[in-house]
């Protein structure tokens, strides 16, 4: 049977004291550590540039104090804002809960990368 | 292997084997994947466990069978799916209603225990826009993926059952999965296992159980068949009074026909004409403000693409250089203001992006497509029209094509994305909704509410410097009559429609005429005043102090008459679901207990409105 890119058992559904021994030394070896950072980034970068994709138009309006007179230019910050605030929203729970939901806890097996940005669940 | 295989389960819980035809009365085949499929020999992975199953039907499309004759309301089903499935109190993949008859002494009930049917043709699979449904070979089950939904409704929607259930608190869809667990091991789900009074079965689809006699596909109250293919079938010997009603507070009622089939009814309750304004707000509140603003800046960008196109000259980049930008920007800013409400409505909004999955089969799907399309080549054109500053470094023939290219992409797109938002609606299950009357009101409210914004801009901007020749708002007057007229011959065919179409349809228009019926006048006297007032703007080029009143008053009336239009499009739907008599299955226990406050208790299965 192929090994899953990511582990569907999480620390907390191991009972055995043996293998949930077995698995934080696995867990918390350098090499998933450095795999749970990348994941971090991947999710960053996946809903940072779906999240572009999508609302782009929203990040011109800042760009209409071009076409006002000079006195208006502060409105740049303004408009700039609800942009910012509803993306870092999205993005903030949208890497949260996929972070909570498929990285912490797992184990990150070879090829995770791909089901990270290509899972239908993500 | 599996959680659900107990020592010592009872002899009645299993699944006996059985021959069956070839095919189902709808003509499909039983067997869902001929022997040798890729499908065959694949793991349900039920609890991240990989085994296969050993029920020697696993590829056969099973059922549920219902004895009416035997169902004593008990319950029992309920309970054990809920149990089975943890379910909080405010969700029930499996329900029991019932309808009443006659009286008394020849007092009949008909109690009907539903859940999802498993369709051969299932409707929500079609319509959810993130594919979070999958008709599984295995056993032909309709299983709904809760990690994938991202909690639109829009299945509850289209399902004429009420199978799935919309969790306003956990912010998705959850339905019955025929426990497929219990049938990898040879068992029977859990809510037949429960039944106490053998009313309830499941097998291979078109067997007939042990102790039963008919397989019909109809049974007072049920929808009509044809619009899903249902596997489940009925038995119902006893005989029933010739009219039955629902005891929930649809005014509905099922009525025998000369073939002996009950037909649903309108049920009038001599019910007084009514504003009941409280009641126009629904949970459907933020699709009311979406549809109105989507339709609204897609006309009104039309209008100044297309209008000096066509000699409309009323706003444009090179007379208007300050404010062509800004109400472009200004557009921009609304229609993101109806995207950022529409994401808010889904149970998880964070999850926007999954709207387009389905591309081939959901009508949601393609209309967020759609609105994406146009709001991003409405983007292109506002920085390419609004900032030439940014654009010095094109060469001339580059950038007018690109402005030709983008103002035709927002155009077409944004016509397309009209359409397919009218298509979410035709629904059968929702006769109210599936009338070509409510692409009328959208394309209706685009040619009314578009120019509206831009007649009023120009006139503010005249008003400013002094201008008296308001004669480009004769033209802008005139789309804008033609727009309500279109919508005006619609609802009155709708109308027509609804008087003569099914029960359901009936009783959403004695609802418009009674419960609704001042608000629905107020809406159809409005919109016409309106048509009136710009007609007449059109043709007669009113002194300057005339024509401000007209064009304010007519404004006014147009928008509170799409308002109150989009509110009772919402409000007056009324689905073609299973009787469902008690507690939160009934539109009037939910009032009741959201008014007596009972509806904070968890007990009683009402969320607060909090979606």
């Amino acid at each position: 049977m192929r090994t899953p890119y990511i582990s569907s058992k999480k620390l907390s559904d191991i009972d055995s004291e043996l293998e949930k021994a077995v698995f934080l030394a696995s867990y918390y070896s350098k090499k998933q550590k450095i795999r749970r950072k990348l994941a971090a980034v991947i999710l960053l970068f996946k809903h940072g540039l779906r999240g572009l994709l999508f609302s782009w138009p929203l990040y011109l309006l800042p760009f209409s104090v071009l076409a006002m007179p000079e006195q208006f230019k502060y409105l740049f910050i303004l408009f700039l804002s609800p942009g910012l605030y509803v993306s870092f929203i999205i993005l903030k729970k949208g890497i949260l809960e996929d972070y909570s939901n498929f990285v912490a806890g797992h184990l990150l097996n070879d090829g995770y990368q791909h089901m990270l940005l290509f899972a239908k669940q993500l | 292997m599996f959680k659900y295989q107990r020592p010592n389960e009872q002899s009645y819980a299993f699944l006996p084997l059985v021959n069956h035809p070839e095919k189902n009365r709808y003509g499909d085949s039983i067997e869902t994947v001929p022997e040798g499929h890729e499908l065959r020999g694949k793991s349900l992975n039920i609890n991240n466990d990989d085994g296969i199953g050993d029920n020697a039907n696993r590829y056969k499309q099973h059922g549920f069978y219902f004895t009416a004759d035997n169902c004593i309301s008990c319950h029992a089903c309920e309970a054990a799916c809920s149990e089975k499935n943890d379910l909080p109190s405010h969700i029930a993949f499996r329900s029991v209603g019932y309808v009443e008859g006659g009286s008394y002494p020849a007092y009949s009930r008909l109690n009907i225990s539903m859940a999802c049917n498993h369709c051969d043709d299932p409707v929500c699979l079609k319509g959810c826009p993130t594919r979070a449904y999958t008709k599984f070979a295995e056993y032909g089950a309709v299983l709904q993926d809760p990690d994938i939904c991202f909690g639109c409704g829009y299945c509850t929607w289209v399902c004429p059952y009420n199978a799935p259930q919309l969790d306003q608190e956990a912010g998705q869809v959850e339905k019955c999965n025929m426990c497929v667990d219990r049938l990898e091991v040879g068992l029977k789900p859990a809510c037949v296992s429960a039944c106490l009074a053998g009313a309830l079965d499941f097998g291979v689809i078109e067997t007939t159980p042990e102790n039963r006699t008919q397989l019909e596909t109809t049974i007072p109250g049920f929808p009509n068949s044809d619009i899903t293919h249902p596997n489940i079938r009925f038995q119902q010997t006893k005989s029933l009074p010739n009219e039955m009603k629902r005891t929930d507070s649809m005014p509905i009622r099922y009525e025998k026909d000369l073939q002996g089939e009950y037909q649903s009814k309108v049920d009038e309750k001599s019910q007084a004409m009514q504003w009941s304004f409280k009641k126009l707000s629904t949970r459907e509140n933020p699709l009311v403000v979406f549809t109105l603003i989507s339709q609204l800046v897609i006309g009104a960008f039309i209008l100044l693409f297309i209008g000096p196109k066509i000699g409309i000259a009323t706003i444009t980049a090179t007379s208007n250089p300050i404010v062509w930008p800004l109400f472009l920007f200004a557009l921009i800013s609304v229609q993101t203001l109806a995207l950022v409400l529409s994401t808010m409505h889904l149970g998880k909004p964070h999850r926007f992006y999954r709207a387009f999955n389905n591309l081939k089969y959901s009508p949601v799907s393609r209309e967020v497509a759609g609105i994406a399309v146009f709001y991003n080549f409405l983007g292109a054109y506002t920085c390419l029209t609004g900032l030439p500053v940014l654009f010095t470094w094109l060469p001339d023939a580059v950038l007018s094509t690109l402005v030709v290219v983008t103002g035709w992409g927002a155009t077409l797109s944004g016509l397309a994305a009209l359409y397919f938002m009218h298509a979410i609606y035709r629904i059968p299950a929702r006769p109210y909704w599936n009338h070509w009357s409510v692409l009328n009101a959208f394309y209706g409210s685009m040619l009314s509410l578009g120019p509206l914004l831009i007649g009023s801009l120009y006139f503010l901007m005249a008003m400013l410097v002094g201008e008296n020749n308001l004669q480009v708002l004769n033209n802008i007057a005139l789309i804008i009559a033609i727009g309500i007229t279109i919508e005006l011959l619609g609802l009155y065919a709708h109308a027509r429609y609804l008087k003569h179409h099914s029960g359901e349809s009936q009783a959403s228009h004695y609802q418009q005429i009674t419960q609704f019926g001042k608000t629905y006048w107020l809406r159809n006297i409005l919109l016409s005043l309106s048509a009136i007032s710009m007609f007449a703007m059109s043709v007669i080029n009113f002194e300057i102090n005339l024509a401000l009143i007209a064009w304010w008053a007519g404004c006014i009336m147009i928008i509170i008459a799409a308002v109150l239009g989009r509110s009772l499009f919402y409000a007056l739907v009324i689905p073609t679901t299973m009787p469902g008599a008690f507690f939160w299955k009934n539109k009037g226990f939910e009032e009741h207990a959201r008014e007596s406050g009972l509806a904070s208790r968890t007990d009683a299965g009402v969320l607060i409105n909090a979606h």
